[in-house]
């Protein structure tokens, strides 16, 4: 059962020097009680997606494209119905938990504000609920953090209570936006599996969008690889992480630590590049005058979707 | 809702630079505009007339030529009260910031004197012993209206020594005088010019106030000292308010002017950011 | 050759003795030319606080560091700056390196008229180092705000290699960067250490990198400085 489907989603900026396209018709599935990972580097447009499912992206995009969630088309929903979807339905998480966070208000207050929002708890409540919602963080003392101010906890802790806020209202779907950034590899390890793990019990689905891929391996069902605005390649994260077709993908393997750190030559090109053809024909070692001319469709090999003229059998 | 942050900018910069724009014209171009020298006297409590636009004042001077003429003077003290107090307080602020420790103490110490003193009525106890005097006024002001600069610049210049960019001037061998000039002062520009536009709008309405009290320079006519005359000399008593209500307008009108370009250039900060860069390179 | 020796740090973060925070105590170690000594450590712990002690940012509470035998909180004016030019640091942020209001051509110019370099030799020193850390020529007349921290990171360094330093101390300066930009600036820093024998003291939290980057590592914990690893030669 698909809970989120995105259909041919693009995602254009309009500004002074001319209009720049950060999505180009991306087309994704995210099924009920599973987690989606969207793999990509920095700047190639994965978290522009994760602000479009949300309505969260400035006065100046232009979007065009089906986001459906339910039944609902969320592109045609206006601001109220979004904002009573928003931390209830569907929950956010973003990268730096520290700025995420009002540094006036307690952990408590602020983890309660859901249940005051979206189900009128009162203030008592709220805060009750709270206190066990942090406790299932893996919190000691969770009766006095609820009084604590973010600025005394780490980072690390900060993440948690916000992931603890997140699934306050038990959403269908969590979207996390790159939670894991900035974090020590031991953060890393602790906070995942606790992701993990209250996803599985509290919401059905989880959309992570990471550029670790040792993160996205850890736990996730099935993964999306984005590079300059499109998806490139779809497929199980087992047998993606066993066998990935795209030249790119294997170049993002090759450069992990424990294959060797193999970089990829050249650099991912930003919004404002234009490369005619495939986007990644120039760093790749195996492009043809092909990949240089025209755009690769998707083709499907064995339930894995490709976007690479290698994988044409036509 | 940034559509609406970039619109009231849009909209505080054009209408405070038109209206902005108008005052600097009538203070260049006084003998063009004004239709007789505001010291000729003709018949005096005149109304509003073909002749007289405005009509005359109790000595008979033509009150519109005095309204085009009082813009220079409050124009004057804004300006040079503006640059020498931004002046001062950039410098004091800027050692303070980057200097932390005992520079930092003594010059919030003096800083935090300074802004005990009370402004206007120091000035007008200086009236008391000397001569009013336009230059004099400018220096006093310059030297109490410092304060708040000192301190955003303060502020500004430890953020900006804190970055990165400034530790890794440092590790490259450049001299602090060159860090404080090359590195740290194009990143503060931005928060110079509301202090200046600011400071600026405070001197002139500071101006208007006490030469309406009648401690202002009384060689030159400002709008304060129109205002003053127009209370003192019955204007007010006989209901006469086209001697007062234009000079009021007036300083209202160009204080506001001032003020709307300051708030367009702290929108601004982050507009010039947008146009800098294409697109955020982390979308 | 550069010797640390016995460096001791105490923060005080208030009046009293007890806010006082032993950072680094009684920390050695030598950088050799040609040669990367990997420092570890849980995040906070001190590992920035020893590198800007090495660098020469930061004065130590007690101890020394000997640059080519001459301690360099002793040094004079001609000593120092020899020093300064020769033992560079390379910071973990790479949007905040580059001076946000500047073009980079004119954050690399700066450089080349701190070391007088005359006009005419100038374009071939960029277009060197810019080749070396693998930029094209475009990226000269934009904002660092325009270009992903990967080449930012390369203009750091372009910044530096043209003071030929001898050493350079790297504070997590990969940490802020995807994984696949990760491996080619680590392939970089280690091109870089053979052509031009670079010392390096290399500062990370990540087991796996410093693994590749080090021949010596030495974990920082509470303080003290522990040799894991010395002269590794299997990478």
């Amino acid at each position: 059962m698909s809970l989120l489907t995105i259909e041919g989603l693009e995602v254009t900026f309009e500004n002074l020097t001319g209009n720049v396209r950060a999505v180009q018709n991306i087309s994704l599935q995210i099924h009920d009680q599973e987690t989606m990972a969207l793999i990509g580097e920095t700047g190639c447009g994965k978290s522009v997606v994760a602000q479009a499912i949300l309505q969260l992206l400035p006065g100046n995009a232009r979007l065009s494209g089906t986001i459906l969630f339910n039944n609902r088309n969320l592109l045609q929903l206006n601001e109220r119905e979004m904002a009573s979807l928003r931390g209830k339905e569907i929950a956010i998480i973003f990268q730096n938990p520290s700025l995420a966070l009002n540094p006036v208000y307690t952990i408590g207050w602020q983890v309660g504000e859901p249940f005051r929002i979206h189900q009128n708890f009162d203030r008592k409540r709220s805060l009750q609920e709270a206190r066990s919602l942090l406790a299932q963080m893996k919190f000691e003392k969770p009766h006095s953090a609820v009084k604590m101010y973010p600025f005394e906890f780490s980072g690390g802790m900060n993440q948690r209570v916000l992931i603890a806020s997140a699934l306050a209202l038990h959403p269908l779907l969590l979207i996390a936006d790159e939670p894991t950034r900035g974090l020590d590899r031991e953060l890393i390890d602790e906070i995942i599996p606790l992701l993990d793990l209250s996803r599985k019990k509290y919401a059905s689905s989880l959309f992570l969008i990471t550029h670790d891929l040792t993160v996205a391996r850890e736990i996730s069902d099935r993964i999306s690889v984005m590079y300059s605005g499109e998806i490139i390649e779809q497929a199980s994260a087992s047998v993606f992480f066993h066998k990935p077709l795209h030249p790119y993908s294997q170049g993002l393997l090759g450069s992990l630590p424990e294959n060797g750190f193999h970089p990829i030559p050249g650099h991912s090109p930003s919004m404002i590049d234009f490369i005619a053809g495939c986007q990644f024909h120039p760093r790749c070692s195996w492009a043809n005058d092909r990949c240089r001319r025209e755009k690769p469709g998707e083709y499907l090999i064995d339930g894995q979707r490709v976007r690479c003229f290698r994988y044409d059998r036509g | 809702m940034k559509r609406y942050v970039l619109n009231r900018r849009k909209y505080l910069w054009w209408f405070g630079g038109a209206l902005f724009l108008f005052f600097i014209i009538l203070a260049v171009f006084s003998s063009s505009i004004a239709p007789y020298h505001p010291r000729e006297r003709f018949e005096p409590f005149v109304s509003p007339s073909q002749k007289h636009l405005w009509g005359t004042n109790d000595i008979g001077n033509d009150i519109f030529s005095e309204f085009v003429y009082g813009s220079r003077v409050s124009l004057l003290v804004g300006l040079f009260t503006g640059a020498l107090s931004t002046s001062l307080g950039v410098v004091i602020g800027l050692i303070a910031g980057f200097h932390s420790g005992f520079f930092d103490e003594v010059l919030m110490g003096l800083t935090d004197v300074v802004l005990m003193i009370p402004r206007i009525p120091l000035i007008i106890v200086l009236s008391a012993f000397l001569r009013p005097n336009m230059w004099l006024l400018i220096l006093v002001m310059s030297i109490l209206w410092w304060t708040s600069t000192a301190r955003v610049i303060r502020s500004r210049t430890m953020q900006i020594r804190a970055m990165s960019f400034v530790e890794s001037a440092r590790c490259l061998g450049f001299s602090n005088r060159h860090i404080v000039f090359s590195e740290v002062l194009p990143n503060i520009f931005m928060v110079v010019i509301p202090e200046f536009l600011l400071t600026v709008a405070s001197a002139m309405i500071s101006e208007t106030s006490l030469s309406f009290l009648g401690l202002g320079d009384p060689s030159l006519k400002s709008w304060g000292t129109m205002i003053h005359f127009a209370f003192q000399r019955g204007g007010f008593l006989n209901g006469m308010w086209w001697w007062y209500i234009p000079p009021g307008l007036g300083i209202t009108f160009f204080v506001m002017s001032i003020v709307f370009l300051s708030f367009s250039f702290e929108e601004g900060e982050f507009e010039l950011k947008e146009e800098v860069k294409d697109v955020s390179f982390n979308n | 050759m550069i010797e640390v020796e016995k460096i001791t740090k105490v923060f005080h973060n208030g009046w009293s003795r007890k806010q006082n925070q032993l950072v680094l105590d009684d920390v050695s170690f030598s950088l050799l030319p040609g040669k990367t000594f990997g420092l570890m450590g849980r995040s906070g712990i001190g590992k920035t606080t020893l590198g800007r002690v090495v660098a020469g940012l930061v004065k130590p509470s007690s101890g020394e560091v000997y640059f080519h035998g001459k301690n360099i909180f002793d040094m004079n004016r001609q000593e120092w700056l020899i020093f300064r030019r020769k033992v560079q640091m390379l910071f973990q942020d790479p949007q905040g390196s580059l001076n946000p209001k500047k073009r980079i051509e004119n954050s690399l110019h700066d450089v080349l008229n701190l070391i007088k370099i005359p006009f005419n030799r100038r374009r071939e020193m960029i277009d060197d180092v810019f080749q070396v850390v693998g930029l094209s020529a475009d990226f000269l007349t934009r904002y660092p705000s325009q270009l992903s921290g990967g080449q930012n990171q390369r203009v750091a360094l372009a910044r530096i290699l043209l003071l030929k330093p001898e050493y350079i101390i790297l504070d997590e300066p990969t940490s802020a960067l995807d994984i696949s930009v990760q491996a080619q600036i680590l392939n970089l820093l280690r091109e870089l250490q053979q052509t031009h024998g670079l010392g390096y003291l290399f500062i990370t939290h990540d087991l796996e990198v410093i693994r590749y980057m080090s021949h010596t590592i030495g974990v920082l914990g509470n303080g003290t400085l522990n040799i894991v690893k010395e002269d590794i030669h299997a990478r």
